[in-house]
């Protein structure tokens, strides 16, 4: 009797400590660099950030106000999810050029060096995927931005104003139904942003 | 020590193996605020390999599965083979062999608890072929598959986690979801299908003693390779033994350590050694063993 009693404490405190829900937010740090152009302090700001384009151009927080939307999909080259999805995110920014939005691709990785933005390059070529994709320094904050997301590919909805729209996609956007929903949320803020 | 008070205290350290599974564990997975922010432990200690079979994604990981982490490197587009990982499990197979499935793996602790549940039990003597499914699932999923099976980049998937692994859903994917709504999104078919996987193991683990390392774990089928050559292994003493037979009757894992000391199912959990009337049975270090052998052939 006493062996079942400390059987089923045992039991009890693995299935508490699987099972303890939290309602913690799981949305990465807010960054606190606020020496930018853009000052969008509010509570889900997207962080303000200085990076490249795969073509060498400067970027910040300024490209967010020229879409009504912008679709940023964090991804790295040793990611089979993030890569396969590639294609399918290119369909979905053609559509969205259309509609007054875009979509653009952040390679974790690709500020390592010459040689890993080459293979980044690459794949996107060999996977066709011609959106836009940046890549950061060491020193963005978009670092530890991008090492606090919960998994990749992790995509964002991020309105004119550079906040995040709702939650984060956790996971590829590679079947129809996820690709109906994002669709759904996007034209939610596209038609937000006309009502301005 | 004298010898008799070096055998009490290697029955007292068997009597013990609860106790040690599950300090294991929490070592295993010792970042525990982690499973209430559904975060993952991503620091420089996750480039090392524990020794038993323990998600990368448990929130408290302390570092990462030798499996997910072997699957990983040999999947990449740039590598073929992790000398790395290999090295490192030679390394804990040479030292203890599957004296790390009986003490050390949290899945094994896991399947020694749900045993413990009272139901019925049920030998698996008549399912002894069952064993060789382990090695195949080493070969085929864990080295094989990931290397072979590519897309046009040259990438493979980590099969055995992404497709098998029931340790991954247990420890992963449900504490992760439970603390994370973003999680919980994600989760689709894949969940589902190894969620019944999971499920089946559980079952089954109540009615068999450790159904997963007898007949699935690639990782104990590696170890197992390593019961024959590990420094610490068991001996029986011919000369104490009485053949009554009562170790192989109380061998969980149908071994019958008379017959071999080093047999590759033997996860040296202590069991016989308890049951040995004579105390024929021994757990020795092979240095012991050299050293000793040296010194006589220095005497002489």
């Amino acid at each position: 009797m006493k062996k079942n009693k400390k059987l089923i404490i045992l039991l009890a405190s693995l299935l508490l400590l699987a099972g303890c829900g939290s309602k913690t937010s799981n949305q990465p740090a807010k960054s606190t660099t606020t020496n930018e152009s853009t000052k969008n302090t509010g509570e889900n700001a997207f962080p303000t950030f200085e990076a490249n384009d795969f073509e060498g151009n400067a970027v910040d927080n300024s490209l967010f106000s020229k879409n009504a939307v912008t679709v940023v999909n964090f991804w790295f080259n040793g990611c089979d999810p993030c890569v396969e999805e590639l294609p399918k995110l290119n369909a979905l920014n053609e559509k969205l050029k259309k509609k007054g939005a875009e979509l653009i691709g952040i390679n974790v990785e690709a500020g390592n060096g010459e040689t890993v933005l080459k293979e980044s390059k690459k794949i996107l070529e060999k996977q066709g995927a011609t959106y836009r994709n940046l890549y950061f320094s060491n020193k963005s904050s978009l670092l530890e931005y991008s090492s606090k997301l919960e998994g990749f590919p992790t995509t964002f909805l991020i309105d004119r104003n550079g906040n995040i729209v709702g939650d984060p996609i956790l996971g590829s956007i590679d079947d129809e139904d996820s690709l109906k929903k994002v669709n759904q949320r996007i034209d939610e803020i596209i038609a937000k942003d006309k009502t301005k | 020590m004298d010898k008799k008070s070096k055998i009490s205290a290697i029955r007292h350290f068997f009597q013990k193996r609860n106790t040690i599974q599950a300090i294991a564990t929490m070592l295993t997975n010792i970042h525990l605020p982690n499973f209430l922010k559904g975060t993952i432990y991503k620091g420089n200690l996750k480039t090392v390999c524990v020794p038993g079979l323990n998600c990368y994604s448990c929130p408290g990981a302390t570092g990462s599965c030798p499996i997910g982490a072997f699957q990983a490197v040999v999947g990449s587009s740039k590598f073929q083979f992790s000398y790395y990982i290999t090295g490192i499990l030679i390394f804990f197979g040479v030292i203890l062999g599957r004296f790390i499935c009986g003490f050390l793996c949290p899945f094994g602790w896991f399947q020694d608890l749900l045993y413990k549940i009272p139901f019925k039990k049920l030998s698996t003597k008549k399912l002894k072929p069952l064993r060789y499914l382990k090695y195949v699932i080493l070969v085929v999923m864990v080295c094989l598959l990931p290397v072979l099976v590519t897309n046009s980049l040259g990438m493979g998937r980590p099969f055995f986690c992404k497709y098998i692994c029931p340790q991954g859903v247990l420890e992963g994917a449900i504490p992760l979801s439970l603390a994370s709504s973003n999680v919980r999104s994600a989760l689709g078919n894949l969940f589902a299908f190894k969620g019944i996987i999971l499920t089946v193991v559980i079952v089954i683990s109540i009615l068999f003693y450790r159904p997963f390392c007898k007949w699935f774990c690639p990782l104990g089928a590696f170890y197992s390779l390593f019961n024959k050559v590990s420094l610490l292994h068991y001996r029986v003493d011919e000369n104490k033994c009485k053949s009554c037979g009562k170790c192989a009757k109380t061998c969980k894992m149908d071994v019958d350590i008379i017959k071999s000391s080093t047999h590759p199912e033997c996860i040296r959990c202590g069991e016989c050694i308890k049951a040995c009337p004579t105390n024929a049975i021994s757990v020795q270090w092979k240095l012991e063993k050299m050293k000793k052998e040296g010194n006589k052939h220095e005497k002489e």
